[in-house]
């Protein structure tokens, strides 16, 4: 297996010979969850559920060596096994990682896709699989086992998990296809799409300060309120900005509604103390910790890109503004995150010692 | 590289390039924060119970439906509406004030309304369907535009001594506003094919998008060229137009919400 590069992106050839497969990098279509796995060296500790994102068009003008250019639509699954400490990196790092290292590893192609498998430090095994063929290489690939080989494959929970996963929930580049689907009243469309982008909805609006009771009442009304403007999906178009401008909307109406009544109401007696944040004990505080100081547009831009896994322009199209404006939010907000750590740092630093 | 290049590289949101990760090694601050972003929030599944729930009372509901027309349609009928009302009304009143102005004046003033126009039809169908690429912040356009014909108006026209100012302002607004009306009719028909999520702000453009009409069709109407007639009568009938949308918009957006609390949840 060989990677040749040809003219502006390059090419993954099979050495089998003349007659192998050639595919390019560029041709490879697969936009699929993301399971990060935090288990604690048991198949029963698969806790960290689902990562949904779609890798970041990755801009080659930075890097010279080891670059390939990945279309925007372009994502990965990775199984990930043994992180340590129960550290899970950023959603967009499979991404850059992928980038980083194919030229390191040898792809193993088949007729249906690409598969990556590496060590890093020793400590962890990523596997990273893709397909031209949306939803395929699960079972052509992996026929009878989808865990990485050799190392998860004694884990039946593990694997039942992802074969389930793998099943039931469609992948975001199938999602433009079930939205046709459903607008074509397919009965088997609702419940893949509520299967597939609930789970991002609803870490949406939990990030966005919602208990979980105004999150799934605010996740019920979304869904209504998408069954009822299906018609303004234009196949073609990205749905996660379609289904995000939505449910920002929902969000905004809700935020309207709570505020009207909790005006009205008066506390009545103390609320119990909340439990110490997590990160006290781990000294880096968590991501909604963090991004609750900032303020609400600064917060959903934020939000979007790190949980929702939107791009720039996928989350200027859901917020109704500009790229360029988008950008100038992020920026200003990693600027007041920044300014916040030493204080969270300090709080969380005197949490653990108390 | 330093934090703010850090600060930078993230809101461009590529892939960290290895100056980035060599600096975060070196500075806590920036691997804290790397640390704190990466590190995915924990997502709550919502229980499958209740996602069943709703994928079988929207299977339950389902009826085909058909998709949304490509933007340009919907972009072709805006422009149709407004060209038709315009040239309409000014064929039925008279083109007076083309004979009046200079050629500067009125190719100046006649692109500015055009380009204008161009750009809300470009913002409106923009609005109508959730998710789409807007290349302007539609509350910053409508302003911009208003602002700039205003400038346009006031530099191209000059303050003029006029005899009964307000009467015919007066006159002059009540027929844009008559004409504004007549084109926000079919502006709306097109309009409720779409699914705008926020209404005061779609009510407001197309608002202005009918008092442009109105506005258009009084600069070649309307052979009084007093800068003060023309800011007050004509421009101000897009003002009120879109003051009249924003109030439709949060009208109807009032209603909605109320409709949507008393129905039942899924």
């Amino acid at each position: 297996m060989a990677i040749l590069s040809n003219g502006s992106h390059r090419t993954l050839k099979s050495e089998a010979g003349e007659n192998g497969p050639l595919y390019s990098i560029e041709d490879i279509i697969s936009v699929d969850w993301v399971k990060t796995y935090k288990p604690s060296h048991t198949a029963s500790a698969i806790t960290a559920g689902f990562l949904a994102f779609r890798l970041k068009k990755y801009s080659s003008s930075r890097r010279t060596r080891s670059t390939l250019p990945v279309p925007s639509h372009l994502a990965a699954r990775v199984c990930r096994r043994n992180p340590p400490q129960g550290h899970i990196e950023h959603p967009g790092f499979p991404a850059d990682f992928m980038l980083n290292r194919l030229e390191a590893k040898s792809p193993t192609i088949s007729d249906s896709g690409l598969s990556l498998e590496w060590n890093i430090q020793g400590q962890q095994q990523y596997r990273v699989m893709m397909s031209n063929i949306p939803g395929r290489f699960a079972k052509e690939m992996f026929p009878r086992r989808v865990t990485p080989r050799g190392a998860a494959a004694n884990e039946p929970q593990m694997e039942s998990c992802l074969q389930e996963n793998i099943v039931s929930r469609p992948s975001f580049a199938d999602l433009d296809r079930w939205m046709e689907r459903y607008q074509q009243a397919d009965p088997e469309a609702p419940s893949a799409l509520v299967g597939a982008l609930s789970p991002a909805l609803l870490g949406f609006f939990r990030s966005q300060m919602a208990s979980r009771e105004q999150a799934d009442d605010l996740l019920q009304e979304t869904w209504l309120r998408i069954h009822r403007v299906r018609h303004s999906y234009r196949p073609g178009e990205p749905v996660l900005p379609w289904i995000y401008a939505i449910a920002r909307r929902v969000r905004v109406d809700g935020y309207r509604r709570s505020r009207r009544v909790t005006l009205h109401e008066t506390a009545m007696e103390l609320l119990p103390e909340r439990p110490a944040p997590a990160e006290a004990r781990n000294r880096v505080p968590s991501f909604e910790t963090l991004v609750a100081a900032l303020p609400d547009a600064q917060r959903e831009v934020v939000t979007m890109l790190k949980v929702g896994g939107l791009t720039l322009e996928e989350v200027a199209r859901a917020t109704s503004s500009t790229v360029g404006a988008v950008k100038q939010k992020a920026h200003r907000a990693y600027e007041r995150l920044r300014k916040l750590l030493p204080i969270e740092a300090e709080e969380t630093a005197k949490g653990a010692a108390q | 590289m330093n934090c703010h290049d850090v600060d930078r590289v993230l809101s461009k949101g590529a892939p960290l390039p290895l100056p980035v990760e060599e600096h975060a090694r070196s500075c806590n601050r920036c691997q804290q924060l790397l640390s704190t972003l990466n590190s995915p929030a924990p997502l709550d599944m919502p229980s499958p119970a209740a996602l069943r729930k709703i994928a079988e009372s929207l299977a339950d509901n389902l009826r085909p439906v058909r998709p949304l027309a490509p933007a340009r349609y919907f972009a072709g009928a805006f422009i149709g509406i407004f060209v038709s009302v315009v040239t309409l009304t000014v064929y039925r009143l008279g083109a007076f004030a083309i004979a009046v102005m200079t050629p500067l004046q009125t190719a100046a003033i006649l692109s500015t309304l055009a380009i204008s126009t161009g750009l809300l039809v470009y913002s409106l169908v923009s609005q109508m369907a959730p998710g789409s690429r807007h290349r302007f912040s539609p509350a910053l356009l409508a302003a911009g535009i208003t602002i700039s014909v205003a400038i346009v108006m006031a530099v191209l026209f000059q303050v003029q001594q006029e005899e009964n100012f307000w009467g015919n302002a007066w006159v002059c607004i009540r027929a844009g506003t008559l004409v504004g009306t007549l084109a926000a009719v079919p502006f709306w028909l097109v309009l409720r094919r779409g699914a705008m999520l926020s209404l005061p702000m779609t009510g407001a453009a197309a608002g202005l998008l009918s008092g442009l009409a109105g506005t258009s069709m009084l600069e070649m109407h309307c052979p009084n060229l007093n800068a003060w007639h023309i800011l007050l009568s004509h421009l101000g009938v897009a003002i009120l137009c879109a003051l009249a949308g924003l109030a439709i918009g949060l009208t109807a957006e009032m209603r909605g919400r109320r409709s949507i609390h008393r129905s039942s949840p899924v």
